[in-house]
């Protein structure tokens, strides 16, 4: 990407970084153990994410991001995740830039609505990282009104409504021997489109677990983004 | 008031009154906010199992482009289903299309504004009813400053919304909540509420009052629950 490159894709490739950047922390830490009560079972999940946020600024790894619109999958970019002395997590592209061109999201946007669409995406990604980061809070109501059942593929579903924002539903599907989430799914809206989002855990041998694959999808505005995380290295 | 409360149908407020949020866990011997949000649940839970014991009577007023419109008066009871039902004992204000609220409103924007009034009642449940899990993000995270009547002020922002912001003010006797107010957007406009909270004797504590307004719509409802009585 460069400052040549078409705005909102760079747009769409920055909003959904950040909204990782912030994701991966959080993702883990859902343990389904017996636990007293909600509370108590937040509190496990708010000290299993600090913990799991701890083991994961030990690591380097790289992260995707595609935006498809209107069916035309934009090119990927490439970063490098790191850590910055302070604290911070800084991504660094990758891959080459795109080149300037009528072509791309830009080219299939009227000029005078890239300004809406850039917005427009940022507040899916704002949306994504409420969804991707749940509070501790968050998580007390999910288990006080969540309800278990047997999936397919062996896992749990960990299902309920209202985690956000009235008419949503968000379900984890737990691995029963290990108590941690293999996916998590979501079903939401923004601005009164359908907006669907899956993530897909992964876990680095003797370190964190981490939202190894996000898709979120607006039919009704023919957007699909997905952002991968990989090749995990420790420090 | 009939003539435009009536048909806005606020049925909303009618749960408002439950909303005595007992913040009690929050000066507790430094329980972890999920302990606290746990006692917050069920306090909650006693308090509104105490309401069922009561009938009383609530006041809805309504403010609108700076005329005030006729209070209607309601007496609360509950339905042998658990259910709370709300009946108008108030006279109703004889119908004049040229009056009142209608006076400002055309009446093709009657819809709207009672779509928007929805919302607004919709927001202020939220605000008043806070979820144990908004109360544990609210116990983690709230600063604590004394507040002027020798009561503990305890705020927070990003209670519900990113940007919002709410105060609990607390009698350091009872660890009860004796007000709450809370700033806030609805559609991009801000919205100012205030709760003050009373308690019956022997009986449950429930908002006495619950105020919100909303400068830019030059909207202000103030809804007043009294005279509580036991079954």
């Amino acid at each position: 990407m460069t400052d040549s490159a078409p705005k909102a894709m760079k747009a769409s490739v920055r909003v959904f970084s950040t909204v990782l950047a912030t994701a991966l922390l959080c993702a883990p830490g859902l343990a389904m153990a017996q636990a007293p009560n909600a509370g108590a079972m937040a509190e496990k999940y708010a000290a299993e994410s600090r913990a799991n946020a701890q083991l994961m600024r030990q690591y380097t790894w790289q992260m995707r991001v595609a935006v498809t619109y209107k069916d035309k999958p934009e090119a990927p970019a490439l970063y490098q995740m790191n850590w910055a002395p302070d604290g911070t997590l800084q991504k660094t592209l990758l891959s080459a830039p795109h080149k300037e061109s009528g072509r791309g999201i830009r080219g299939r946007i009227k000029k005078g609505k890239i300004e809406d669409f850039e917005k427009w995406l940022g507040e899916l990604a704002d949306l994504v990282k409420k969804y991707m980061a749940p509070t501790p809070g968050t998580m007390m109501d999910f288990y006080s009104k969540a309800t278990f059942s047997s999936s397919p593929d062996g896992t749990v579903a960990v299902s309920a409504p209202g985690f956000i924002q009235p008419g949503d539903r968000a379900t984890f599907f737990v691995d029963p021997k290990t108590n941690k989430p293999q996916r998590f799914t979501f079903t939401t809206a923004l601005d009164g489109d359908p907006v669907t989002g899956t993530v897909a855990y992964g876990q680095v041998t003797g370190g964190p677990q981490y939202a190894e694959q996000v898709t979120a999808a607006v039919p009704a505005k023919e957007v699909t983004a997905v952002v991968n995380n990989f090749n995990f290295v420790k420090q | 008031m009939q003539q435009f409360t009536s048909r806005l149908q606020l049925p909303g407020w009618a749960v408002v009154v439950a909303a005595a949020a007992v913040v009690a866990p929050l000066a507790a011997q430094n329980p972890s906010a999920g302990q606290m949000a746990e006692q917050y649940a069920q306090n909650a839970q006693a308090n509104a199992k105490l309401m069922h014991q009561y009938t009383w009577q609530m006041r809805v007023s309504l403010t609108y482009k700076g005329n005030a419109e006729t209070p209607e008066l309601y007496q609360m009871n509950w339905a042998p289903d658990g259910t709370l039902q709300k009946t108008l004992i108030s006279a109703p204000p004889e119908e004049k299309k040229e009056r009142g609220v209608r006076k400002h409103v055309e009446e093709s924007d009657i819809a709207s504004l009672k779509a928007y009034l929805d919302s607004l009642v919709d927001l202020t449940k939220r605000y008043a009813t806070p979820s144990p899990g908004t109360m544990m993000n609210f116990y983690s995270a709230a600063v604590t400053t004394p507040a002027p009547n020798g009561g503990v002020a305890a705020t927070e922002s990003g209670f519900l919304q990113s940007g919002d912001k709410v105060t609990f003010t607390l009698d350091p006797s009872t660890h009860q909540a004796t007000s709450f107010t809370f700033s806030t957007t609805l559609e991009g406009d801000a919205v100012s509420g205030t709760v003050i909270y009373g308690s019956v004797p022997g009986g449950p504590n429930y908002a006495s009052q619950t105020s919100v307004s909303v400068p830019n719509k030059q909207i202000a409802l103030v809804l007043e629950n009294f005279n509580f009585v036991k079954q």
